[in-house]
């Protein structure tokens, strides 16, 4: 167990390294110079010349790149003689933009992505399960079919649309919802919550499709295998044959999925938090590359890769735990 | 509801049909099959596939697909099994009737250990058994068909057990109830011939030891020759032929049971011309299932 | 002594175990095939027996060079083909074909008779000679098959007639070689039986060798020539059929054959004897 950890986790970082090699060289070889961009309207060719030095922007690329990992690891110093600055430990640059630091920006950000993702998965989980159990065991009824075509219309709905509609609906028509106001949790906790609903709605509405499909046909799947028609030989009560035997191999399947999907969104939800307004992760990622401000989208970009891979490994720590199968191979 | 006289059959099977509806008219699985056991006594039922053996088998407890319908009669000394209700078949399955099956690896749940999976059995029919007391069924249950350390291999689950291993599983979960009845369906078709020999002195020796009536499922002529006292040859859903073994092996009356065994190639024998049953050169209509 | 047409040397094969390689560790590798040599000389039957895991299979597919050995040599007529490249591995083709277990899922269920048939000859751009039609309908006449019906798809068959597609497929480019994998282990009985006896009239006709995988010692009895008996990547005994079934040398082998399950002699006595005339008429035709 330990050193089938160590494996993933020694892949995992692989993974991210060229995840961050890669995402380097797009923006090395498509940016345009970055110093100019700092520099601002009254600039001399001096000035460029001293932002980059500051910057490591006149070293080889492959230094940059070395400069740059290390950062993340053990901190780094930019400039040197007089105006040096340290960035500590996690460093991932300054933004070209606002000079603030790119971690406390993500770090700052994070929380509001988290409660967004979080309130959407506790809903798409509860709608997706729900949905797929009661379709599975009411197979072909209208209820079946009737699920089915919902699942279809929401999969097909664009985010961004879904979520002006809603808006419309929800906010201006019915008045059910209140306009969105910033307004921190301990201020309002009323407003702070209803500022959220409709984001969760937005972003659970498609994958709550997605699950309900999944686990219909994984329920189903399971009812056709072998050993649920050995549960009924033996005579067992159905409650048990359902719980015991249906369910738990049904629902493995949406454990990997799940984890997969949350990891990804705790990243932020790029179109939802910028329709909405949410100064989350997602929301500063699209302004980031609006202005082309390379250390930011550098930096979500490595978030969400790490994300991802720790995400994989939760998922397969869990799956061992429940797949008997898998526990004893590895 | 009959009085029971020891000289009673065990299981008593009459015009038992299985029909399905299709786009093109109901179909019979199996049509007014007639079938008779006496305690103790071992059946088998023969044939190829499509025959409508699994479906029997199958019928018999009431675990036929819900798609079929199933009519005629089915008696389990005496008492009329169609026309019972799932509570009451419920407390029939696995506790007077249980079953074995072709595959064992699919028909064990593979995120249990055997061990619960004998435990549930064990306990559906026995309410007010403590969790100890069904463990200690199950190790004794597999002592009986003789998995060695069953203490220890009670709590494995079904990938770390052998072919041969698991079906010895399967038979240990059906026998743990006591059965009056076992109906095993094909339960050596999937495993080696080495293995499948040593499952099937099993089941003689169960037979012997316990009294439990066998229902055999096959396609194996050899196999049924050597296990059962009766036999019964069905073909598309009909029973064609049925008498004591001895009876069917050496004086066939059907011309399809004597096409069958003059098509069984044979490990002893000279080599002649291998009887085909009915070749046809042409297409079936619908293709096999 | 003839020559002989196809003869393993020496073969080994290795396939890395699932999830035991890491990063920078190399997977443990497990021996499928440990050594296995044979001959086969041309218009005979060598039927490679064993239970399952003994590698017969896997040896049977680096014959047929659907694998790779890891190392060990086959060779056809004399030339060593385990390092062939493409061009020439479709002159092999030609001369070494196979006949898989399950006919539908080796069937493309998309194509008719027709289509299957000449692919082989197709896919090489070779003509199919006296074209596809006549040449399809000869070929379906060879393999007991209506040839009327060419133009019908796998799953309008049985699965004999479709194991007899998967037969007249392999006969299609006109091979020295059939190797078979349990190629009537799936059928029904009855069935099972006719397909043997199709196999043996082809090699009595057209002299074609066959490589025959089984399971079935019962089956093998019926068709080998020679047989060898796998356990555990090895072949541990082999001979002349009558030899090994009649005076088994090897402890395996005796276990295997004493395994089979048995009608009772006395009783296949009492049949035939009872049979007397009648028994003519069970291979009539029934429905």
């Amino acid at each position: 167990m330990p050193r089938f950890l160590l494996t993933r986790i020694s892949s995992g970082l692989v993974v991210l390294l060229l995840v961050c090699l890669f995402t380097y060289l797009v923006f090395f070889a498509l940016s345009p110079d970055p110093a100019v961009q700092i520099c601002g309207k009254n600039c001399t060719p001096e000035l460029i010349d001293q932002i980059r030095a500051n910057l490591g922007l006149d070293q080889p690329f492959w230094t940059q790149f070395f400069l740059f990992v290390v950062g993340i690891f053990a901190g780094r110093t930019y400039g040197d003689g007089a105006s040096t600055v340290d960035c500590a430990a996690p460093c991932l640059g300054y933004s070209f933009q606002s000079s603030q630091a790119v971690w406390d920006m993500i770090v700052q950000r994070l929380p509001v992505s988290a409660t967004v993702a979080v309130g959407a998965a506790v809903l798409w989980l509860l709608a997706g399960l729900v949905g797929g159990l009661l379709s599975a065991v009411k197979e072909g009824t209208f209820l079946d079919r009737f699920t089915t075509g919902l699942t279809l219309t929401s999969m097909s709905i664009p985010n961004y649309v879904l979520a002006l509609v809603l808006q419309y609906v929800l906010v201006v028509q019915l008045q059910w919802l209140p306009f969105p106001q910033a307004v921190a949790f301990a201020d309002d906790p009323v407003q702070w919550f209803l500022n959220f609903v409709m984001p969760w709605i937005v972003l659970a509405v498609g994958y709550a499709a997605a699950y309900t499909r999944l686990t219909r046909a994984n329920v189903l799947d399971v009812l056709r295998e072998n050993y649920v028609r050995t549960a009924y030989a033996k005579g067992l009560p159905q409650s048990l044959i359902w719980r015991r035997h249906a369910l738990r191999p049904a629902l493995t399947p949406v454990v990997t999925i799940f984890g997969m999907d949350f990891a990804g969104l705790l990243g932020g939800a790029l179109i939802t938090e910028t329709v909405f307004g949410i100064n989350g992760v997602g929301k500063m990622a699209a302004d980031s590359i609006a202005r082309n401000d390379q250390p930011v989208i550098m930096g979500v970009t490595l978030l969400a890769g790490f994300l991802v891979v720790v995400g994989n490994i939760v998922v397969d720590v869990v799956y061992t735990a429940i797949d008997p199968r898998v526990r004893v191979n590895a | 509801m009959t009085t029971e006289t020891p000289s009673e059959a065990l299981l008593q099977v009459r015009d038992l049909t299985v029909t399905f509806a299709t786009p093109r008219g109901p179909l019979d699985a199996v049509r007014s099959l007639d079938l008779d056991l006496e305690p103790g006594g071992a059946l088998g039922i023969v044939g190829e596939s499509g025959s409508g053996k699994s479906m029997t088998s199958l019928a018999i407890m009431g675990l036929q697909p819900r798609a079929a319908r199933r009519t005629g009669s089915v008696r389990l000394r005496g008492q009329e099994l169609v026309g019972m209700s799932e509570a009451e078949l419920r407390r029939v399955r696995g506790d007077r009737v249980a079953m074995v099956f072709q595959d064992p690896l699919s028909s064990l749940n593979p995120y249990y250990t055997v061990g619960l999976q004998i435990e549930e059995a064990y306990r559906a029919h026995r309410p007010g058994v403590t969790r100890r007391e069904a463990h200690k069924v199950a190790i004794a249950a597999l002592e009986r068909v003789h998995i060695r350390d069953a203490a220890v291999r009670v709590n494995h689950y079904p990938h770390q057990f052998s072919g041969g291993m698991r079906q010895r599983v399967m038979i240990a979960m059906a026998l743990s109830t006591e059965p009056e009845l076992l109906i095993a369906d094909e339960p050596t078709t999937a495993l080696d011939v080495t293995v499948q020999a040593q499952i099937l002195d099993l089941l003689q020796e169960i037979r012997h030891e316990t009294g439990t009536g066998l229902v055999l499922i096959t396609h194996d002529l050899a196999v049924v020759s050597e296990i059962t006292d009766h036999i019964v040859v069905m073909k598309d859903g009909v029973c064609v032929e049925r008498g004591a073994v001895e009876q069917i092996f050496t004086s066939p009356q059907h011309p399809y049971t004597q096409a069958l065994l003059d098509a069984v190639p044979r490990i002893d024998d000279e080599i002649g011309e291998l009887r085909a049953v009915a070749p046809s050169a042409t297409p079936t209509n619908g293709g096999p299932a | 002594m003839s020559e002989p047409l196809l003869r393993a040397t020496h073969l080994v094969k290795e396939f890395p175990v699932m999830g035991t390689g890491g990063l920078l560790r190399a997977p443990v590798r497990f021996r499928a095939v440990d050594d296995v040599s044979f001959e086969i000389r041309a218009g005979e039957t060598l039927a490679l027996v064993g239970e399952s895991g003994s590698g017969k299979s896997t040896t049977a597919r680096l014959a047929a060079r659907l694998l790779d050995v890891t190392s060990g040599t086959v060779e056809l007529d004399g030339e060593d083909v385990t390092a062939l490249g493409r061009r020439e591995l479709r002159r092999f083709r030609n001369e070494v074909q196979v006949v898989f277990q399950d006919p539908f899922s080796s069937l493309n269920p998309r194509h008719t008779v027709e289509r299957i048939v000449t692919a082989p000859l197709v896919y090489q751009g070779r003509p199919v000679p006296g074209g596809a039609r006549a040449f399809t309908r000869s070929l379906m006449e060879r393999v007991g098959l209506d040839p009327d019906h060419s133009q019908k798809y796998p799953a309008q068959f049985s699965g004999g007639q479709a194991q007899r597609i998967g037969i007249a497929r392999a006969l299609a480019v006109s091979p020295r070689v059939v190797v078979c994998d349990e190629a009537v282990s799936a059928l029904d009985v009855s069935v099972q039986a006719q397909v043997i006896n199709l196999l043996r009239d082809l090699q009595r006709e057209e002299g074609l060798t066959y490589l025959f995988i089984a399971h079935d010692l019962a089956v093998v009895r019926q068709i080998a020539t020679r047989v060898a008996v796998m356990t555990q990547g090895q072949i541990v005994e082999e001979g002349e059929r009558d030899a090994v079934f009649g005076a088994p040398q090897h402890e395996y082998t005796r276990k295997l054959l004493d395994a089979v399950p048995r009608i009772r002699p006395e009783w296949e006595r009492q049949r035939r004897a009872n049979a007397g005339r009648p028994a003519g008429a069970a291979s009539g035709a029934q429905a």
